[in-house]
């Protein structure tokens, strides 16, 4: 077993694992727990069950490395499992304050001329949709989930979540063209 | 009790018509202690009634100052003991974890989160905190030693009864044990039986040699290369009336016994002491440096 | 990658404090950027992480659960006597199939015969033998001298690997019985000389390896059952009235020299 050192990339690192090295699945640990667990938490509000989630992720990443063939990121390719591990422990749980709280945080007039300036037109027209509509684009387009799984992570049915990619899909139309 | 002694008188162990052990008197304290010995002398009889696994046929015996005879001072004994055999046994499909973790339930460790803590700690201890979850049918001999090592210091007893730790390992296992058994060492009792001498030197505030059952010689490694004093001796061609002889690494000869006069004299080892007791029965282990 | 996330937007959204759009694009682009990641991770509680990663070691090492073990605590055992029958040779899964085979088939020649009856009544009480037999010793236990210098009683452990040995065969040739058409009584013929075996060879164990006892008494038990079968005109008389209260005393005595001797089993030794 050869001793893993920052210069290796994740490819080779997830081909140790693969292979049952133990201290490369802490290495991989060490590079990609920290951002799984703040972008799991901003899907679910419930520190107790991001964590198991992560912990569901790396195991099934010890017993499952093998399964990686080069199809994209890495990094991608660890959070289609982590999303779906925690889309699982989602349906476990009885639904109380499982989601994050959606607040309004659409844009004010002068944040709106910033976030031009900034972003450019998508980001404001994403800013400017609904929580509602805003956490279905994220779910489809940012997370990669079918509508089924997008449905199950917000708790709605998956034709909602079709119906408002529709209107999501309107709105930003309609704004950038 | 917090008695922290081996006290044993007369003791004897007989098969048959032959004393495997032949009225063995002793006493043995915290520290590590080396058992040097030629297979045949009783080492590993006396090591098993030391770990409480065989009856001596007679003699008294005082573990931690309890009597091993006694069903409940021995169990007492037990728990405070940990015992390495010669030949070590393993369940092959279990993995290194699941194996010590079987053993921690033979030593009543009851509660699961306690005793899997306490089983990671003797892994990572003897250096096999990364394999833990791989198949001992997969692990090297070295790393099975390991294993059969860790699971003696579950419960870090007061008695250590090492039987042969070092054998089949190459020179930088036998060097990480080494480090492993000096720091075990302080107020516990270890008790390390060998082969090899090296180990005697580098690990044992005290060595016991046995021959035929009796000790031979108890005292410090230095006492057993004192022994050898003026009897050891550099020739370039082999002399005869040496007791024991064999070639150094520069073509050399060097000689274990008495002297011719005017022989040129060498700084006894304590192989050499080892030797001159332990008589022509010993092989020597390879060549002297 | 020439584009990364400014450390002030990577602060704010480790905080918690970035918006809808902002936090879109660090997601979107932190899974494939191992600068922006690392600086992420100096911004994340090492002490929760630490504690999730002994979480996963935990879940990784802990040991792996037979379905004889999974059975066994469903039915109320304590994990830890759970483990140690789960290591018991005899209550392997593949052991129990093996012993079931045996029956059924012993069963459906016993249907098919006459004396078909008779042979299946000879054969139950062997198979509680065979699986002491395997349960404890120096030549089936790897762990045997371990285990002997370990505070556990070797000889409570033999017990009760041989008690869950022989509910388990029992239970098994009771439904086999029942397949068995014909006497009613003799359908349960079989459990006093199956207890009287197990309960002489424990006892004989005491003196021993539990190998060599099982080995000797299902030898006598054959040769008592051959004679039988040759001598007698009516070979059941062995399981008749006689035959029972004679299996039923030497259970008793067996009983008896077990808790007289239980502790000399740990004394004796390995064979050396």
């Amino acid at each position: 077993m050869r001793a893993l050192s920052a210069d290796h990339d994740d490819v080779e690192v997830l081909a140790a694992v693969a292979d049952g090295d133990r201290p490369a699945l802490r290495v991989l640990y060490d590079r990609h727990a920290p951002w799984l667990a703040l972008r799991l938490a901003r899907r679910c509000a419930d520190p107790g069950l991001v964590e198991e989630t992560i912990q569901d992720t790396f195991v099934a990443i010890w017993r499952g490395a093998g399964r990686y063939k080069g199809q994209g990121d890495v990094g991608a390719w660890i959070w289609g499992i982590a999303i779906r591990r925690l889309i699982d422990a989602l349906r476990r749980q009885p639904r109380r304050q499982i989601l994050v709280a959606e607040v309004d945080d659409r844009p004010s007039a002068e944040e709106e001329i910033l976030l031009g300036v900034e972003y450019g037109d998508l980001g404001g027209a994403l800013q400017r949709l609904s929580p509602q509509l805003r956490a279905v684009v994220q779910a489809t387009v940012l997370d990669g989930l079918t509508s089924r799984e997008a449905g199950r992570l917000l708790g709605i049915p998956a034709g909602t979540v079709k119906t408002r990619m529709m209107r999501a899909r309107a709105q930003l139309r309609e704004e950038l063209a | 009790m917090s008695d922290t002694t081996i006290r044993m008188a007369q003791l004897r162990k007989r098969y048959g018509t032959t004393d495997v052990v032949a009225g063995l008197s002793l006493g043995i304290g915290p520290g590590v202690t080396g058992l040097l010995g030629p297979n045949g002398a009783g080492k590993t009889t006396l090591m098993r009634m030391l770990a409480t696994v065989l009856a001596p046929t007679d003699g008294d015996l005082a573990l931690l100052g309890r009597d091993p005879a006694d069903p409940d001072e021995r169990t007492d004994v037990r728990r405070r003991l940990g015992y390495m055999p010669q030949e070590p046994g393993f369940h092959r499909q279990f993995t290194a974890f699941e194996f010590v973790d079987y053993v921690a339930i033979l030593k009543e460790m009851t509660d699961t989160r306690a005793r899997h803590r306490e089983v990671r700690r003797v892994l990572e201890t003897v250096g096999l905190g990364d394999v833990t979850g791989r198949r001992i049918r997969k692990l090297s001999g070295g790393m099975r030693k390991r294993v059969a090592l860790a699971q003696a210091l579950l419960g870090d007893p007061q008695l250590l009864v090492l039987d042969e730790p070092t054998a089949a390992l190459d020179p930088e296992q036998r060097m990480r044990f080494r480090e492993l058994a000096s720091e075990l060492g302080g107020e516990r009792i270890v008790l390390v039986s060998t082969h090899q001498t090296e180990d005697v030197a580098a690990l044992c505030q005290r060595v016991i040699v046995l021959r035929d059952g009796r000790a031979a010689f108890d005292g410090t490694p230095a006492e057993l290369s004192g022994l050898a004093r003026g009897r050891v001796w550099i020739a370039d061609g082999r002399d005869e009336r040496a007791q024991l002889w064999w070639r150094t690494a520069e073509g050399r000869h060097r000689h274990v016994g008495e002297p011719p006069p005017g022989a040129q004299l060498v700084e006894p080892t304590i192989e050499d002491g080892y030797l001159l007791l332990a008589g022509p029965a010993v092989v020597p282990e390879g060549l002297a440096a | 990658m020439s584009w990364h996330v400014q450390s002030e937007l990577l602060e704010r959204y480790a905080r918690g404090d970035a918006d809808g759009a902002q936090a879109f694009s660090v997601e979107a682009h932190l899974p494939s950027c191992p600068q922006c990641r690392g600086q992420i991770a100096a911004l994340v509680d090492g002490a929760v992480l630490q504690g999730a990663w002994e979480g996963i070691e935990e879940r990784l090492d802990a040991p792996r659960r037979g379905p004889v073990e999974t059975a066994l605590m469903r039915a109320g055992v304590s994990e830890h006597v759970a483990r140690l029958l789960g290591a018991t040779p005899a209550l392997r899964l593949s052991w129990l199939l093996a012993c079931a085979l045996v029956l059924a088939f012993a069963a459906w020649a016993a249907s098919r015969h006459d004396g078909g009856v008779y042979w299946f009544l000879v054969l139950a009480p062997l198979l509680p033998l065979a699986g002491v037999a395997v349960a404890y010793g120096p030549d089936v236990d790897p762990t045997y001298e371990v285990g002997l210098a370990a505070p556990m009683r070797s000889f409570g452990l033999l017990l009760i690997r041989a008690l869950a040995v022989l509910v388990t065969t029992t239970a098994m040739a009771a439904i086999a019985a029942l397949a068995l058409d014909g006497l009613h009584w003799s359908a349960a013929a079989w459990l006093a000389p199956s207890l009287g075996l197990t309960l002489a060879s424990l006892a004989l164990a005491t003196r021993m390896s539990a190998l060599a006892a099982c080995a000797s008494l299902g030898a006598l038990w054959m040769l008592a059952a051959g004679v039988g079968w040759h001598l007698a005109r009516e070979p059941l008389v062995l399981f008749g009235a006689a035959g029972q209260v004679t299996c039923a005393l030497v259970a008793a005595i067996a009983a008896f020299v077990l808790a007289r001797n239980a502790d000399s089993i740990e004394r004796r030794g390995g064979m050396a």
